[in-house]
This record gives C-alpha cells, structure tokens and sequence, in this order.
C-alpha cells in the first residue's frame, strides 16, 4: 500500500461535438485506494472514467482538452499505445460480457496475445486469476463450459479474472453491479476490498450505498464538473458542499 | 423535498426527544421541590415516573436504528439520527440523578434549611436541560451558547459548596448529615449541568459535523 498518486488529472475537458460533458476537472486518485465516482445520470461520471483509458476515442465528434497521466505519462500524448495503455488500465462494465467461449478460452483470452502461448503458464494464469476473482472454486470442474452458461454474477467475476489475467494496474468498474442480486454484488464488493491491496480501483456508481461501502474517496459530479472529492467517509458524514449534500440526502432536484 | 419517510421518522424523534426532555426536567424541579419541602409523597412520583423515562430512551433508540435500517440516512441526517441516541442516553441520565436526590430525602433526619447555593445550583440545572434540548431539536445557536455560559458559573458555585458546607459541620457537628447529604446533592446537580453539556455539544456535532463535538 502506497500514498502515491496513480493517476494526475489536469483541467480535463471533454466535447461531444459542441456539447462539453466535462468541464475543468482536477483529481489526483491514489495508488491502492477505490475511489468512487457517484452523481446524478447524465453528469458526466462514465465519460470521465472513460477517459482515464480512453475509451472515449472511438466516440464520433469527441475532443478531449487536459492531461491524463497515470505514473508521469500523459496518456493523451502522442507517442501513446492505446492498446497498452488499456492492458495496463483494464475495464468492467455493467452488463458482464464474456466471450462465447469456454470459461478458461475467457480468461485465457488477454494472456496469449499479449504474453504467452505456453500452456503450462496460461493455466496457471487462469487459475491464479480465477482464484483472485473468487470463482475458481465455483469453476475449476467446468473450465471447458462456454461461459454463457454461467449466473449474472457469476459472469462478471469470470470478466473481472478476465481483466485481471493480463496484468493491469488500475481497474476501472463502470456500475459493475448495476444487473446484479444483493448477494452477487456482495460477492464483487468483497473482491474489491480484495483487489485494491494489488491494484488502483476507480467505480462509478449509482448506488450511493455501495460507494459509501467500498471505496476509500468519493468524487460527485454535477452537469460534468466534480463538485466535491474527499476522503468517502467525511463526504458522506460530513459534505462540505451543499450540492453534494442536497444529492446525497436525497433532497436533489 | 424526495425523502419523505425519513423526514417523518426524524420528526419522530426529534418529537420523542421533546417530549422526554419535558419529562425529565420535571423530574428533576420536582425532587427540588420535594427537597424543599421535605416532601416525601412528592419523591415517590419522581420514582415512579422513571419507568415512563426509560421507556422514552429505549423508543428513540429503536426509532433510530430502525431509520438508519431502512431509510440509510447520510451526512446531515445520519448525523442527527445517530446523536439522537447519545441525547436520549443523556437525558435518562438526567432523569437518574433527579431520583438519586429524591433517595437522598428518605436519609435526611429532622429540619434543614437548604443552602442557598444548592438552591441556584438546582435552578440553573433546570434551566439548562431545558435550553439543551431545545437547542437540540431545534438547532437553537443561542440556547446553546447560553448553556456553555451556565456550565462555568455552575462549576464555580459547586467549588464553592464544599467549604461552605464544612464551616457548617465545624460550627455545628449535629449538621453533619445533612451537610454530607447536601454535598452529595450538589455533586447530582452538577452532574446534571455536564450532562446537558453533552446534549449541546452532539446538538453542535449535528449541526458542523466535527468530531470535537462527539
């Protein structure tokens, strides 16, 4: 655990067209923390967490002003690899979307293009991040079952060990729970409890609830600017902004 | 104004609130009274009547966790909701002490004057369980102050009984009973003064939110 800034983000600004979705936002987010994203729908919170693996560049019309950097590095620069930028920043998405393959075809998937192809190695790959995603025991006996056969929940784990099987530094949860019962999303918070002894965590949620329970900061976006951005356990005691607390009460609007 | 149902059980308790506070400082003027006028039946009704005190703490304790269960207040309402419990927990305090000093009364032999000072001592203390919790409920930034300004003159006059109620016993040892009763009774008094300090401190935390105030 360190109390480095992973990611810097400087006077960040995005355009869809003529339409600014982000205005002027600064954050520092911390290595080996979960920092929480929570604001109303439409205030800009998943075009944000886009942008810290610039998911957003295949959006038609968007221009993004500002500085990314993840340990130093713009990742807005030029001389970037976007395919290395988002194996080192991995993404999971609200509707778990695994491959039509078998579970290990799932997990193995990232590791032999960018790694290995000696299957000694993927297998262990496979079980060590099966097992860090907490399905391996559930799985180990059906590893050549198409995935689509598993639960809901059960799918976002196996996208999560997905995710992790390549080695990525930050995680990014774009309303990772969102499709799921209390008991599978329980199952993703307690992993992510888990993962940020190994990995920077960044989550958009809707479910104030659930940023309060999992992260360690929390930002509140409003009409595309962060409004507040504080340790989680004082913005939800104690808000300095009105807005944040007029949203977080429930008395927005 | 989306969260209606909170604001219906903070209601709730913020009026239960009202109400125990009412209870309780009655209690507490009537073991004054009973002390003044050696009234022990005037006792009975303050013992009686803790049952009913009690009760008020364990119904804003169960409407507060309940709220919290199902309404899952934050910042502001958490706050308040969560000190309510403390508030509560103060005032059954309160509402002990006012039987202590009616206890006390079954132990005093014969005719006594009451000090003058315990007398002021059990005015201000009625004053301010009455200001704090109004300034609980009600966010009352100047009954707050005023309770914080009662607190010091009540430490002052308390240091004060002590050799006051010895040169009692030196000029006349046949006081010595009473004198102890008394100090006893002052010390329950004072008590009293910091709980409602209490109150006004967590009354402060509802409305700053900082953790000096808990």
């Amino acid at each position: 655990m360190t109390d480095e800034n992973k990611i810097v983000i400087r006077d960040l600004n995005l355009w869809y067209g003529d339409k600014r979705a982000l205005i002027d936002n600064n954050m520092d987010i911390r290595e080996n923390k979960v920092t929480a994203i929570i604001g109303p729908s439409g205030c800009g919170k998943s075009t944000f967490i886009r942008c810290l693996n610039r998911m957003n560049d295949p959006v038609e019309g968007v221009r993004v002003t500002g500085e990314v950097r993840i340990d130093s590095k713009n990742i807005y620069d030029k001389d970037v690899d976007v395919v290395a930028l988002r194996k080192k920043v991995g993404m999971l998405f609200q509707k778990p979307n695994p491959f039509p393959m078998s579970i290990y075809d799932n997990v193995a998937y990232g590791p032999r293009i960018h790694c290995t192809r000696d299957k000694k190695k993927l297998r262990e790959i496979v079980e060590e991040s099966l097992r860090n995603a907490t399905l391996w025991e559930e799985v180990s006996d059906r590893l050549d079952k198409s995935a689509l056969d598993l639960s809901g929940g059960q799918q976002q784990r196996l996208c999560i060990a997905r995710t992790l099987a390549v080695k990525p530094e930050i995680i990014l949860f774009d309303e990772p729970c969102s499709a799921l019962d209390p008991i599978s999303t329980g199952k993703i918070e307690d992993l992510i409890h888990e993962l940020k002894r190994e990995y920077t965590i960044v989550i958009v949620t809707h479910n104030m609830q659930q940023a309060a329970r999992v992260s360690d900061y929390t930002a509140y976006f409003l009409l595309g600017k962060m409004i507040e951005f504080g340790k989680t356990k004082e913005l939800f005691e104690n808000p300095k902004e009105k807005e944040t607390e007029d949203y977080i009460t429930g008395r927005f609007g | 104004m989306p969260r209606k149902a909170l604001d219906r059980e903070m209601e709730k308790i913020k009026r239960d609130i009202m109400e125990m506070s009412e209870l309780v400082r009655y209690a507490v003027s009537k073991a004054m009274t009973a002390l003044e006028k050696n009234d022990r039946k005037l006792g009975e009704e303050v013992i009686l009547g803790d049952e009913l005190i009690d009760n008020y703490q364990t119904q804003i304790r169960r409407r507060s966790i309940q709220a919290i269960a199902l309404q899952q207040p934050v910042a502001k309402d958490l706050r308040v909701i969560g000190i309510s419990m403390d508030v509560a927990y103060n005032l059954e305090r309160i509402g002990d002490y006012a039987k202590d000093i009616v206890e006390i009364l079954e132990h005093m032999n014969g005719s006594y004057v009451i000090p003058e000072e315990i007398d002021r001592l059990g005015e201000m203390a009625l004053k301010m369980v009455e200001d704090s919790a109004d300034a609980f409920v009600n966010e009352r930034k100047e009954k707050i102050e005023a309770v914080l300004m009662m607190e010091e003159e009540v430490d002052t006059i308390y240091e004060s009984t002590f050799p006051l109620l010895k040169k009692t016993v030196k000029e006349d040892s046949e006081q010595c009973t009473s004198a102890l009763n008394f100090a006893l009774i002052a010390k329950f008094l004072e008590r009293i003064a910091d709980h409602s300090v209490n109150i006004v401190n967590r009354a402060l935390y509802g409305i700053h939110g900082r953790e000096e105030y808990l």
